[in-house]
């Protein structure tokens, strides 16, 4: 590059093109004469007149109150960082909030450090049972009779400031959990949650499903509903698509007339070219399945569904019955990285529920069930029997229950002078849920703190949050669940301030939802509750008689797809 | 102290009364002046969320640049040209100056980064942890102050004898905070003026402060409040399209954020009989990056340009010379946004982007393969950074690629002739790259800048959802109260208003600015002065009803 640069245009400079321009400032002479028109300072004081007018009249006109810009108790104190902080003492409180803060700050990056490895770590499934204190392995033939002593993990021997009530009605969840440890074939320990918007990234519970996993081994993604019925529904491990024309009818807006919503509570219907399709993550936890089940209806005016596995077509599937029902097609596969896709292929309006993608080995599943903006009472849509048969055959050990965000609206309307309402719903969808299978437990997580704009200067938690967290406690025990206090765990009142304050930041814009940090920092404090429950009841159960793993739920239409070759196997990620 | 709050109505009122209250007595109004600026600081709100104001004391620092720099420039301007003891007195100004403005913004950072390096070299450095409070203001006023005493040294200006006065230049409270940044040269003489205000000037504060305060209110706070920071405080929960319509929301709400504050100062000055220099002129309509930071914080790149650009050398040297001129300028003009990798990359992604454009605007015009092979040349360059970022561990990896997807968007845009008729296409691109880059100016970290990038990168497709862009209270009053025939209509402005607020905040921007300051300024000029307060009390009744309360201009945070 040897030939000259050009200057560019002079009509098209910018800002660094162009030479210095000198110029010579003095400062000398000092001309005290005034101008300051008459005219100007009356247009300006008739203005700042109407305006003081207008700022006295909300408090004279009754009827205008609420423009007034400065109310009593709104928490305005004029000139705060020095009237407010100094002469009135608010530093301190301040100080102690922001303490506050840095404390949620340090649980955060904790929360987040524990789960990178969970998160990244190619670690095959199922295999992780290096806790187990009995020296047995995975596979061994010699089953346990007993309960063997227990030693509790470091990790989960941190101290837990908020840990589950009623815990004694997870036994049946620890029972199973403890077979999973042991690594008994077959031992597959299953819990799922449903819940507001607060689950519909997968965030909170793919952090719980990935911390149990990465504990206890590896069992697949679960539950995941047929089409994607809104934008926030996602799960996370599971690269989803679907495209064509689904119809999908979530539980909230009650639009299935005969109550049957399927287990997450939404449907999906096509006369013909509905495509779903599912794959495992590429790597790290979540990447292998070996059993995929299609949860479908069947009806009198029903269509036909094409399932493809890895792409090739295995099954047509036609809903057409004498009558309704729900039926569950399972296809085996040997256990790696698969493909799964639905299409609905018409003969008729065809309606499918979803697809559990899980491995047949000891370890977690977690579904995660979100139905975005659903008030609690929603879930009482659900037909009892149709809810019954779906909760029985998804074997379920644990039901998790995490709603409010939405009932928080009702403060200004149903719930004004008493929960009574919200308590009695609550009751009611319990008790419809835990009569599919009434052994398996039952675990409700108040709702997170809500908060809003208090006054002109701060955010509160919503006067209806603390409420409601007591009915679902009184609820919770009353119907025999344990209950875990998401809102005291987050700090009690007003937390949401500070999870909004904190950096990472833990809480959303709109002091509802969490972050994906401050999602991990809920899982995180559940988790190590649970935990601290199971160390309990492995050290009272020390020496009593073990349970047996027994037999999964039923399934009458299998399609074993043994010569299907998994993109990638154990034995591949093995060898890495 | 927040413009857009009641505080100020309550400071600024009393303040101008004092002031034209005692305009034959210069020295009186001077320390009225004075008092009100540091009380200014002091007091500032406390804001809706976010942190706490710096503590009262950092004034102090305030204080102790004006007696500094006011000693230093009178030593400086008795002693003669070149002697050392001259250069050793700019030299404990900039120190003074400089040295408090690294302490409290950049040296926590060095100490994070130089940990960050030694980790990714697998060395282990037990450094500590610098977590300081910024002092507010504390990169406006360090800049202003030192424009005095590098003019006085230059001699340019000669030194202030006052101190009273000079320490109102330093403190003047409507640009104390966030600008624009005053020079020396430009205000001081102002102070030795005649104090003059007229009808026209009450017209022209009038309308630049409502102004200023629905810019800062309705296109700044309502949109951030009700969609780029519930997008940016969990990108993955969102859309491609909700993410990148969230860049260009963010991109209307800095500029609206930023420069009603700078309407406000100005009006107020005006008031006080002061004139500040302009610090945006519709820089989206910037056509490359040049002319981009021309027409942004143009305080602060003029500032650059004329006491650290021009000094180097400016482009007069060797062409390797001035490219490096122009990567140090545009490196700090990113750099003093904030001390973090992230700016550390938006420091780079600006210079590389203007560096490419001065190639491009300065080469020979007969060899037509040059432009693509220095494209080419810069990008690896870049990708080389980046990749060497990345390899150290300092960030994702997708946010660097994502940093160089958006220098291909002004690389492209250097690319195509600077013709009138394609003068729509350069706009359009600039206005992308200043939108993309952004994503390392609003982004926390490294981490979510790549989530962010992530999401435009592997586009989804997933759409909108519905409500996102709603605006609830209207929805809510047009389902109650307006009769049916206008409800559907209503109702679906409601649904989209936050959508139709951007796309109308944009379209503004893009008009010729005479169209509708003119016809603006015209009107302020017509109105009665009742219908003035009229005006301003229905702005205020925005600030009040539509958002809880005011929240911190993002240049505070600067």
């Amino acid at each position: 590059m040897t030939a000259p640069e050009q200057e560019p245009r002079a009509d098209h400079r910018g800002i660094l093109e162009g030479d210095d321009r000198v110029r010579h400032v003095s400062l000398q002479g000092d001309d005290a004469s005034v101008d300051v028109a008459p005219s100007a300072l009356r247009r300006w004081g008739w203005g700042m007149a109407t305006l003081a007018l207008l700022f006295v009249t909300p408090y004279v006109v009754p009827g205008l109150s609420r423009f007034a810009p400065w109310r009593p108790g709104d928490g305005y104190i004029p000139f705060w960082n020095i009237v407010g902080r100094e002469l009135m003492g608010q530093g301190k409180q301040q100080e102690a909030a922001r303490a506050e803060v840095a404390r949620l700050e340090e649980l955060a990056r904790q929360a987040l450090d524990n789960a990178e490895p969970a998160a990244s770590e190619d670690e095959p499934a199922g295999r992780n049972h290096a806790a187990l204190p009995t020296g047995s392995v995975p596979g061994d033939q010699s089953v346990p009779k007993v309960y063997p002593a227990y030693a509790v993990p470091a990790a989960d021997a941190v101290e837990v400031a908020v840990g589950i009530e009623n815990v004694a009605q997870l036994d049946h969840y620890y029972e199973r959990l403890t077979l999973t440890e042991l690594g008994l074939p077959g031992a597959i320990t299953r819990a799922s949650q449903w819940g507001d918007s607060v689950l519909g990234g997968d965030g909170l519970t793919s952090a719980i499903r990935r911390r149990l996993q990465h504990r206890f081994g590896d069992a697949g993604h679960g539950f995941h509903s047929l089409g994607r019925y809104n934008l926030s529904y996602v799960h996370q491990g599971v690269r989803y698509g679907d495209r064509g024309g689904w119809r999908t009818c979530e539980i909230i807006f009650k639009c299935e007339p005969d109550g049957r919503y399927g287990y997450a509570g939404v449907t999906s219907r096509s006369s013909g070219g509905g495509t779903s399709r599912w794959r495992t993550a590429a790597k790290g936890i979540g990447s292998s399945v070996s059993r995929f089940e299609f949860w479908y209806a069947k009806d009198p005016e029903g269509g036909r569904f094409q399932v493809k596995v890895d792409g090739e077509v295995e099954r047509v599937i036609d809903t057409r019955a004498d009558a309704p029902a729900d039926a569950i097609t399972s296809f085996w596969v040997p256990d790696g990285e698969h493909s799964f896709e639905v299409r609905a292929i018409g003969g008729g309006v065809a309606r499918g529920y979803g697809v559990v993608l899980e491995r047949d080995n000891p370890g977690i599943v977690w579904d995660e069930l979100a139905l975005i903006g659903s008030f609690t009472q929603r879930l009482d849509y659900q037909d009892p029997e149709h809810l019954a048969w779906q909760v029985d055959h998804r074997g379920v050990d644990m039901l998790v229950f995490m709603f409010g965000g939405n009932d928080v609206q009702r403060e200004t309307m149903d719930l004004v002078h008493t929960m009574q309402p919200y308590e009695d719903e609550y009751a009611r969808v319990l008790r419809k849920f835990k009569a599919g299978r009434p052994s398996a437990s039952c675990l409700v997580m108040s709702l997170m703190d809500h908060g809003e704009r208090a006054g002109q200067f701060g955010v509160q938690s919503r006067r209806i949050v603390p409420k409601l967290v007591l009915s679902q406690q009184k609820v919770a025990l009353a119907e025999g669940c344990a209950f875990f206090n998401t809102f005291q765990a987050m700090g009690g009142k007003d937390s949401i301030a500070r999870w909004y304050n904190a950096r990472p930041q833990l809480a959303g814009a709109d002091f509802s939802h969490p972050t994906i940090a401050g999602q991990e920092l809920i899982a995180t404090l559940l988790y190590r509750a649970l935990m601290q429950g199971y160390a309990g009841f492995r050290k009272d159960h020390e020496g009593k008689p073990l349970p047996e793993v027994g037999p999964g739920p039923v399934r009458d239409d299998i399609v074993k797809l043994e010569s299907k070759k998994p993109s990638k196997t154990d034995a591949d990620a093995g060898a890495k | 102290m927040l413009f857009a709050s009641f505080d100020f109505l309550l400071f600024v009122v009393p303040v101008l009364l004092a002031y034209w209250g005692l305009a034959t007595r210069p020295r009186a109004r001077w320390i009225v002046l004075l008092v009100a600026s540091y009380f200014f600081y002091c007091a500032s709100s406390r804001p809706v969320s976010g942190a706490l104001p710096t503590r009262f004391t950092y004034v102090g620092l305030l204080a102790w640049s004006s007696v500094v720099d006011y000693i230093c420039a009178r030593v400086i301007a008795a002693l003669p040209k070149g002697s050392f003891a001259k250069n050793l007195m700019l030299g404990i100004s900039l120190c003074t100056n400089l040295g408090l403005l690294c302490y409290f913004k950049y040296v926590g950072f060095l100490l994070d980064a130089v940990h960050d390096v030694a980790h990714a070299l697998h060395l282990e450095l037990a450094l500590p942890t610098l977590k300081l409070a910024l002092p507010i203001g504390i990169s406006f006023y360090t800049f202003q102050s030192l424009s005095y005493t590098i003019d006085v040294w230059r001699g340019r200006l000669e030194p202030e004898r006052n101190f009273l006065r000079f320490s109102v230049f330093i403190a003047f409270f409507p640009q104390l905070v966030a600008g624009p940044i005053v020079r020396a040269a430009d205000f001081l003489p102002q102070l030795r003026q005649r104090l003059s205000v007229t009808v026209e000037d009450v017209n022209f504060a009038a309308y630049r402060v409502s102004k200023g305060l629905l810019k800062k209110v309705l296109l700044g706070d309502y949109i951030a409040a009700n969609f780029t920071d519930l997008v940016f405080s969990t990108p993955e929960q969102y859309s491609s399209l909700e993410n990148l319509l969230a860049l260009y929301a963010f991109t209307l709400q800095i500029y609206a954020d930023f420069s009603g504050y700078s309407d406000i100062a100005i009006g107020i000055a005006r008031l006080l009989g002061f004139r500040l220099n302009e610090n945006f002129d519709r820089p989206y309509q910037a056509q490359h990056i040049g002319d981009f930071w021309r027409r942004w914080h143009m305080t602060l790149s003029t500032w650059l340009r004329d006491y650290l650009f021009f000094p180097l050398g400016g482009s007069r040297g060797t062409p390797a010379r001035t490219y490096f001129n122009l990567w140090l300028t545009m490196f700090l003009v990113g750099m003093w946004h904030g001390a973090s990798w992230n700016f550390v990359v938006y420091g780079n992604l600006q210079a590389a982007a203007m560096l490419y454009n001065r190639f491009l605007r300065t080469r020979p015009k007969d060899n037509l393969q040059l432009p693509a092979l220095l494209g080419v040349s810069v990008g690896i360059g870049l990708l080389a950074v980046l990749l060497a970022a990345s390899a150290l561990s300092l960030g994702t990896s997708s946010a660097l690629w994502f940093g160089f997807g958006a220098f291909l968007v002004a690389a492209l845009n250097g690319l195509l002739p600077e013709t009138t008729a394609w003068a729509p296409v350069h706009v359009l691109l600039m206005f992308n790259f200043a939108s993309l880059s952004r994503v390392f100016f609003r982004a926390d970290n490294l981490e979510i800048a790549g989530k962010i990038g992530g999401k435009l990168v592997h586009w989804d497709g997933l759409g909108v959802r519905s409500g996102l862009f709603r605006m609830q209270g209207l929805y809510d009053w047009v389902g109650s109260a307006m009769p049916p025939t206008l409800q559907n209509g209503g109702l679906w402005v409601a649904q989209w208003g936050v959508l139709l607020l951007i796309a109308l905040g944009l379209a503004h921007h893009m008009t010729p600015a005479r169209w509708t300051e003119n016809l603006l300024t015209r009107s302020f000029r017509a109105l009665p002065a009742p219908a003035l307060g009229l005006v301003l009390s229905a702005i205020c009744l925005l600030v009040s009803q539509l958002l809880a309360g005011p929240r911190p201009n993002i240049y505070f945070s600067f």
